[in-house]
């Protein structure tokens, strides 16, 4: 199998490398479009919060993302070095709020939780390490 | 991302194409802000080129919606893609704005 890593700087121009290789990734392996764009969500919402609100300097970061599979899932694993950071203990948003009240923001955890069958998290020597796992689908 | 706009009988069009994400949000919103400050209350969003949005997207269109609702205006939105139209149903975006099939359907609302 194969493993595809992605050196990502702390930049929101990055993510747009990020959908170019996964787009790749699903022209060599069959995928369809919707697990591709699931994964895609769920690793753009993760890299633009670690990009956003992970880094208490101005420095350049490196977030590293990589791809590859097993016999069932699609894993990604996103490593970064910034404040820890569990996803896994945001609260759910509540969707049902109407319009007036409807909180700005708050959304894309809540999108990874809802498009990914599996999230672990970790921290280990200062670094984030979250792994998601897609069952994956083929055209 | 790309905006084109139109103004077609009493709707404001802006047609996006491309991916509306974190890094092309903050572009969006300036435009579909401003656009409401200055006094338009009926704007047409047309997705049928749109590939992607993520919640930083939708974001800018729970804010636009927000304002536009203080000055009695409306956001309708058309031709949204299927996976598109499931990140809306997911978010509680779908009885926000008005959201048609087509454009001529739109503009015939």
């Amino acid at each position: 199998m194969y493993c595809i890593n992605l050196n990502i700087k702390n930049d929101l121009n990055e993510l747009q490398r990020i959908s170019e290789a996964l787009t790749q990734l699903a022209q060599m392996r069959n995928f369809p479009e919707s697990l591709i764009y699931d994964i895609n969500l769920a690793i753009d919402e993760l890299v633009t919060n670690i990009i956003n609100y992970g880094f208490t300097d101005n420095r350049e970061h490196i977030i590293e993302v990589c791809l590859e599979e097993d016999d069932m899932f699609l894993i990604t694993n996103i490593k970064d070095d910034g404040i820890a950071f569990n996803p896994l203990e945001n609260p759910d948003p509540d969707t049902s709020i109407l319009l007036e009240d409807k909180p700005i923001g708050g959304l894309g955890i809540y999108f990874v939780r809802k498009k990914i069958d599996h999230i672990s998290y970790r921290r280990e020597n200062n670094f984030n390490i979250l792994t998601l796992k897609k069952k994956k689908q083929f055209n | 991302m790309n905006v084109s706009e139109e103004r077609q009988d009493s709707h404001y069009i802006l047609s996006l194409a491309g991916r509306l994400d974190a890094s092309t949000s903050n572009a969006f919103e300036e435009k579909f802000l401003s656009l409401i400050d200055e006094g338009e209350t009926n704007i047409l969003l047309n997705f049928s080129q749109l590939d992607y949005i993520s919640s930083s997207g939708l974001r800018v269109l729970l804010l636009g919606a927000k304002k536009i609702k203080t000055k009695s205006g409306k956001i309708s939105l058309c031709n949204l893609k299927s996976h598109i139209m499931e990140v809306f149903e997911i978010a509680g975006f779908l009885p926000l704005f008005k959201i048609y099939d087509s454009l001529d359907e739109a503009l015939k609302a």
